[in-house]
C-alpha cells in the first residue's frame, strides 16, 4: 500500500458514461471492474459523481488500489505512460516529484475533505452508443451495432446490447443540461461506436455551441476513418479546441482484414481529409492504435507514417478483452522478429529519454511515438506467453470469416504453420 | 508515505541553490529571483533557463514553485477545482 504507487485524482474531477448510459468511474478502469447499477435511467450524473464514487475516492486518498485500476498499474510496469499518471498531471502533480507536487496541487483541500465532494466532472467520457459502420475484429457488441448483428446472426450472442442510452432523447437532454450547468467542463471525450454517425454526436455539439461552451471546452472523439460527414466537421470547427483521434492498426493489408470493412484506400483518403483540417484549425491529431496478436507485427509503418507527419501515436491500453487477441498469445518465437524490427526503428529514431506524460503537446509527438512503441516493446519481451489462448482466436476467426468470406491467411500468410497448429 | 493523511502531517520544503548557496523555502512562498543569478530549485534548472520570462531583470514566481512549474515547462491543462 502506497499513496505514489496507487493514487490517482480522476474520480475528483473526471467520469463516464458508457454506451448503455451505466455510469463508470473511470474511462481507464477494468471492464469487468467498472460496471455500476447507477445509470442515466435512475440516476442523475452529478448524483453518481458526487456520491456513488465516494468510496473509488476513500480507497485511493487510503493509498489503496481500486480493482478497476488494474491497467493502469499494467501500464506502468511495462513503461506506457498510463491513464493514473495522466490524470495526476491534469491536477499539476508528477511521480517523479509526488509529494512536493501534490502538496502543490491546486486540489489538495479537495483531497482532505475524506473522499466527498461537491465539485462538478470536468472531464467527461462519454460512450454514445454501439451504432457503427464498421465492425473491427477485436471489438464486441457493445460497441459495434454492425457486429452485435453479425455476432447474432453466427451465434456468438443470442440477444444484441440493450438500446443505446443517446436513442432517447430526453436522456441526451439530461445530460446536456448537466454539462451546460457545469462551472469548468474542460474536456468531452466521445467514443462510440462510430461518433460522427451518431445522431446525439451532433445534437449535443450543436447545444453546447448554442450554450457558449465551444469558447472553453475540448472536445476529443475517435473515428475509424470510414465515414465522413461534413456538418459535423463544420461543427467542430466552432470548438476552441479539437483533439481527433484516428483509428488505424496498420498500413498493411491486414487492417482490411482487422478494421472490416474499412479498406486502405478509404482509410488514406480519410486520413488525408483530416489532417489537412486539422493542420489547418491546429487541432491536435493522433493515431490510436489498438494492437492485437494479428496486428504487433506489422504496426511500425503507421508509427513511421506518424514521424514523418509529426502527429502522435496512442494506443489507450494493453488489449486485454477479448483475451485471445491479446498480443501476448504470440508465442515467443513469434515475438522475436518482432522485437528486434521495433529496436531497429527506436534506435533509429533518437529521441530524449525524458518521460512524455502529457501525451498532448504536439511539440514533443515524435518522442511520444518513440515512448508508444517503446511500452510494446517492454510488453512483448516482458508478458508471459498466453499461446494457450490460441485455440479460442482460431475458433473466433473461423466463425467471423464463415460470415465474412475471407481468411487470415490471405492476409498473414506468416502466421499459417501458427494457425493450422491451433485448429485452423 | 501509506496515504493521504501522511502526505498532510509531512512537512515538505523546496531545496533553492542560489549560485552555489542552498536555502530552505515553503513549498507554497513566492520567490523571486535576479537573471544574473545561476538558481535551480530542487534540482530543476530555473535560472538560467526562464530568463526569458524575466521581467526588468528580475524572474517573479508568485504561485506555488509546482504549479508555476507545471505550466512554463510545457505539461499541459491544470485543472483548478470549481470555488463555488
Amino acid at each position: 500500500m502506497s499513496l505514489k504507487q496507487n493514487f490517482c485524482p480522476s474520480p475528483w474531477f473526471h467520469m463516464r458514461i458508457n454506451n448503455a448510459g451505466h455510469y463508470e468511474y473511470c474511462r481507464w478502469a477494468v471492464k469487468d471492474q467498472r460496471y455500476s447499477a447507477n445509470s442515466i435511467h435512475n440516476t442523475t450524473p452529478v448524483e453518481f459523481f458526487q456520491q456513488h464514487m465516494t468510496p473509488v475516492r476513500q480507497q485511493l486518498l487510503a493509498g489503496e488500489l481500486p480493482p478497476g485500476c488494474a491497467e493502469c498499474t499494467q501500464m506502468e510496469q511495462h513503461g506506457k505512460v498510463s491513464g493514473r499518471q495522466r490524470q495526476l498531471l491534469k491536477v499539476g502533480v508528477r511521480l517523479e516529484q509526488f509529494e512536493k507536487t501534490m502538496a502543490s496541487s491546486p486540489w489538495v483541500k479537495e483531497f482532505a475533505q475524506g473522499g466527498t465532494t461537491t465539485q462538478m466532472p470536468q472531464d467527461w467520457q462519454i460512450d454514445l452508443g454501439n451504432y457503427c459502420n464498421g465492425a473491427c475484429v477485436f471489438c464486441g457488441p457493445n460497441s459495434s451495432s454492425r457486429l452485435a448483428a453479425e455476432f447474432k446472426k453466427i451465434g456468438i450472442v443470442s440477444e444484441t446490447p440493450p438500446p443505446n442510452w443517446t436513442d432517447d432523447p430526453v436522456l441526451v437532454q439530461q445530460l446536456i443540461d448537466t454539462l451546460v450547468a457545469s462551472d469548468h467542463i474542460q474536456y468531452l471525450h466521445f467514443i462510440g461506436g462510430e461518433t460522427l454517425i451518431t445522431p446525439a454526436f451532433k445534437i449535443i455539439l450543436e447545444a453546447l455551441i448554442d450554450a457558449g461552451l465551444n469558447r472553453t471546452a475540448t472536445i476529443g472523439f475517435t473515428t475509424n476513418l470510414g465515414v465522413w460527414r461534413d456538418d459535423v466537421v463544420e461543427l467542430l470547427k466552432q470548438f476552441q479546441g479539437v483533439n481527433l483521434g484516428m483509428s488505424v492498426e496498420s498500413f498493411k493489408i491486414i487492417n482490411d482484414y482487422v478494421r472490416y470493412p474499412v479498406c486502405l484506400p478509404t482509410m488514406f483518403e480519410t486520413i488525408d481529409r483530416w489532417l489537412k483540417i486539422g493542420k489547418h484549425h491546429q487541432w491536435l491529431m493522433q493515431f490510436r492504435v489498438t494492437p492485437t496478436a494479428l496486428t504487433v507485427g506489422h504496426m511500425l509503418g503507421v508509427y513511421e507514417y506518424a514521424w514523418h507527419h509529426n502527429v502522435a501515436v496512442e494506443s489507450c491500453n494493453f488489449l486485454s478483452k477479448p483475451e485471445f487477441l491479446r498480443p501476448a498469445v504470440l508465442p515467443q518465437e513469434y515475438r522475436q522478429h518482432i522485437v528486434a524490427e521495433l529496436q531497429t526503428w527506436i534506435d533509429q529514431h533518437p529521441v530524449s529519454s525524458d518521460v512524455v506524460v502529457n501525451t498532448r503537446n504536439p511539440t514533443v509527438a515524435r518522442q511520444q511515438i518513440v515512448q508508444d512503441l517503446q511500452s510494446y516493446l517492454n510488453y512483448l519481451r516482458a508478458e508471459p506467453d498466453q499461446s494457450w489462448r490460441l485455440p479460442d482466436l482460431v475458433q473466433y476467426l473461423k466463425q467471423l470469416e464463415a460470415s465474412r468470406g475471407n481468411s487470415i491467411l490471405t492476409y498473414l500468410p506468416e502466421y499459417e504453420e501458427l494457425f493450422r497448429s491451433a485448429g485452423y | 508515505m501509506k496515504n493521504f493523511l501522511d502526505l498532510q502531517a509531512t512537512e515538505l520544503c523546496l531545496d533553492v541553490v542560489v549560485n552555489g548557496q542552498a536555502t530552505k523555502n515553503y513549498l507554497y512562498d513566492h520567490l523571486t529571483f535576479d537573471t544574473d543569478q545561476i538558481v535551480t530549485v530542487d534540482e530543476i534548472e530555473i535560472l538560467p533557463k526562464y530568463t526569458y520570462l524575466a521581467i526588468n531583470g528580475k524572474l517573479h514566481i508568485d504561485q506555488p514553485f509546482y504549479m508555476w512549474y507545471h505550466q512554463v515547462s510545457g505539461q499541459g491543462w491544470l485543472l483548478k477545482p470549481c470555488q463555488g
